[in-house]
């Protein structure tokens, strides 16, 4: 359980948060959402340990991040934005000198070292030079890293951000595979398709402040849905007779050489309508997602819409 | 792990170790590092041997070997300390390795205190490359090892002390340039600053305590000046020269070629201002090493510099971790390291 009351800190005159208070249930995967300057990562490393609050607390696990910060700052994995690493060091190394830093006995690193290489997907890469190391490649280095203690608590700051379409598809596989494992996650993100699909709680930030928080039900007032826009060659008005009665979908409209269908946000509609479009003979060009009741709410709370894509 | 296991424990200094050692650059800087000594020993045997054939003044000669592999030896470990250190923690912090550093069991002191040793062990590792060198002409010169030692020491002592200017300055500022830049100014100012305050003090006729008896009498400006015809009359230097590593080891070194001193006619060879010492050109007359009156009266004006030197370094250094500390929040009370 990370509770947050009434966090503010200030970076001069500026206000990097101003008063953000939430609640994350132990087990949950949060999802952070905001624009640009929000307060993510100010909200972050103030949970890691890493930064003082000018004003109010945070606890994790009950532990105060005031009093205990040295026990805090080991219970959370923290996975910066931006991934330092050093020059000259393969990733076995690398994460050798992070378990040495952390105490662990040396007769047990070597072990720990290839377990979570595998656990991030980068077994063969052990002995491969860290600068040789793709973008996503190090973003699993560095979640490998923060796993060494083998924390109950993660803080991923954009994980997703400069993951090509594949990559993210995995982190996304990860990041359930870490939830299966019992941790609390915290993901932040200013694109919220992104996080929708992986998180279990929501939180909007904007401005230093949490705007709203919740579950994807108590977030929508259990009415969420999301649009998806299916471009189709051929007659839209057969894609759309192909696509009524489909367990999941709300609505349908046919467009110009497309039709917009909303589902629901839960429900895993998309293959059974690809199914359907498939068993009726039509051809479907893309699947785009155009919008859901959660960015609604988003919109709603901060009068501004998120960014659609990175 | 045992209690003075877990005080030495530090993985920084392990892996500093294993990638500097990895590095072109080291294998350059230590290649470049032997062949200036080796430059300077052969030039230094060459001028000494255009003085005199004879088989005699080997000793001679050895001393001015010395003398001038001292100087090359201390000067370029100097221009070294803070280029090595003082990129040190800045650089982690640009590389934001810091706050993965600072997330784990490693303490604020314990970075401080790796980084520097981790930047000091590599110049240890050229001190000791260059031993061989070293020994060969101090066996050819006749010099005493202890001699060879304090001198030695009291460079490494001065490397310690720029090190830990330049780690606080790597602690407090945003990137490596800009710490590096303060680090070369604080160390010329280290250098340079007590002699230039030492003579304007001297010309103002402010006379002190450095050697009452033959040190006076001998020169006081010609500490800066070198080649300086030794004047008649003139006040002793003010003890703050005595604070510069310049004049503590050039006194050092000017003791040594004086013990091996037989007659007047060799000159010291040092170059560079700070490290003639007019005893030099005075063998065998006067006592020149020791402050000769005063409350430190009879203290070589090495150990002068060594206590100022370790009292400087500890403050560095502690400000240091001080500036790291105030980077995470900390408890009032520090909880131990094992929990
Ligand atoms: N070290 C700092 N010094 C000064 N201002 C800072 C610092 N860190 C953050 N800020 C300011 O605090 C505000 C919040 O920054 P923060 O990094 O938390 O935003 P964010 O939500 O993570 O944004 P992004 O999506 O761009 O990562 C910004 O206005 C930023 O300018
Ligand atoms: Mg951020």
């Amino acid at each position: 359980m990370i509770t947050g009351t009434h966090l503010a800190r200030a970076f001069g005159e500026r206000m990097a948060l101003s008063d953000c208070s939430f609640q994350i249930d132990t087990g949950a995967v949060f999802g952070l959402v905001g624009p640009n300057g929000a307060g993510k990562t100010t909200t972050l490393r103030i949970l890691a340990g890493l930064l003082q609050p000018t004003s109010g607390t945070a606890s994790v696990d009950g532990l105060d991040i005031l009093t205990h910060p040295q026990v805090v700052r080991e219970r959370v994995g923290w996975m910066p934005d931006f991934f330092g690493v050093y020059d000259r060091m393969t990733a076995r190394e690398y994460l050798t000198f992070y378990a040495s830093c952390y105490r662990i006995p040396r007769a047990r690193i070597g072990r720990l070292a290839a377990d979570l290489m595998d656990l991030v997907g980068l077994p063969d890469r052990m002995d491969t030079p860290v600068e040789a190391l793709s973008r996503g490649m190090k973003q699993r280095l560095c979640l490998a890293r923060a796993l060494i203690p083998d924390p109950p608590v993660l803080l991923l700051d954009e994980p997703a951000s400069g993951l090509d379409p594949r990559a993210r598809v995995e982190l996304r596989e990860l990041v359930r595979e870490l939830h299966n494992m019992g941790k609390t996650m915290v993901v932040s993100s200013h694109i919220l398709p992104e996080l929708a699909e992986m998180c279990t709680s929501f939180g909007f930030i904007d401005g230093g402040r949490m705007v709203a928080q919740g579950t994807l039900e108590e977030l929508t007032g259990g009415r969420d849905r999301s649009t998806l826009r299916i471009n189709v060659a051929g007659d839209v008005h057969a894609a759309a007779v192909a696509l009524d009665g489909i367990p999941g979908v709300i609505a349908v409209r046919p467009g110009d050489a497309y039709v917009e269908v909303d589902v629901h946000a839960g429900a895993e509609a998309t293959s059974a309508i690809l199914q359907a479009l498939l068993a009726a003979g039509i051809t479907v060009t893309a699947v785009n997602p155009v919008g859901s009741s959660l960015e609604d709410v988003f919109l709603r709370v901060t009068g501004q819409p998120l960014e659609q894509t990175a | 792990m045992t209690r003075m296991g877990s005080l030495v424990w530090n993985p920084i200094v392990a892996r500093e170790a294993r990638t500097r050692m990895r590095s072109k650059r080291a294998a350059f800087i230590l290649f470049c590092w032997l062949a200036a000594l080796g430059v300077v020993a052969i030039l230094a045997y060459a001028s000494a041997g255009n003085q005199s054939a004879s088989v005699t003044v080997l000793a001679h000669s050895g001393v001015t070997v010395f003398d001038s592999l001292v100087a090359v030896v201390v000067a370029l470990l100097l221009l070294l300390v803070p280029g090595l250190v003082a990129g040190s923690i800045a650089g982690e912090r640009e590389r934001q390795t810091l706050d993965l550093l600072l997330c784990t069991r490693v303490r604020p002191w314990r970075v401080v205190i790796g980084k520097l040793a981790a930047s000091l062990a590599f110049m240890g590792f050229l001190l000791v490359a260059s031993l061989p060198i070293l020994s060969v002409v101090a066996l050819l010169g006749g010099i005493a090892w202890s001699d060879i030692l304090i001198v030695v020491g009291l460079g490494a002592l001065t490397a310690v002390t720029i090190g830990s200017m330049s780690i606080l300055f790597s602690a407090i500022s945003k990137g490596p340039t800009g710490a590096i830049v303060c680090s070369y100014v604080a160390m010329f100012i280290l250098l340079v600053g007590p002699l230039v305050l030492g003579s304007y003090l001297l010309a103002q006729g402010f006379a002190s305590g450095v050697n009452g008896g033959g040190y006076s009498s001998s020169s006081g400006s010609g500490l800066i000046a070198g080649p300086a015809i030794v004047p008649q009359q003139s006040a002793a230097p003010p003890l703050i020269m005595a604070l510069s590593p310049g004049v503590a080891i050039g006194s050092e070194v000017a003791s040594i070629s004086l013990q091996n001193c037989t007659s007047g006619l060799l000159p010291n060879t040092f170059g560079g201002g700070s490290f003639s010492s007019p005893s030099g050109y005075n063998c065998g007359a006067v006592t020149f090493d020791r402050i000769g009156s005063g409350p430190l009266n009879g203290w070589h004006i090495w150990q002068v510099f060594v206590v100022f030197a370790i009292a400087l370094s500890s403050v560095c250094i502690s400000l240091a971790i001080v500036a790291l500390r105030g980077r995470v929040p900390w408890p009032r009370r520090a909880l131990p390291e094992g929990t």
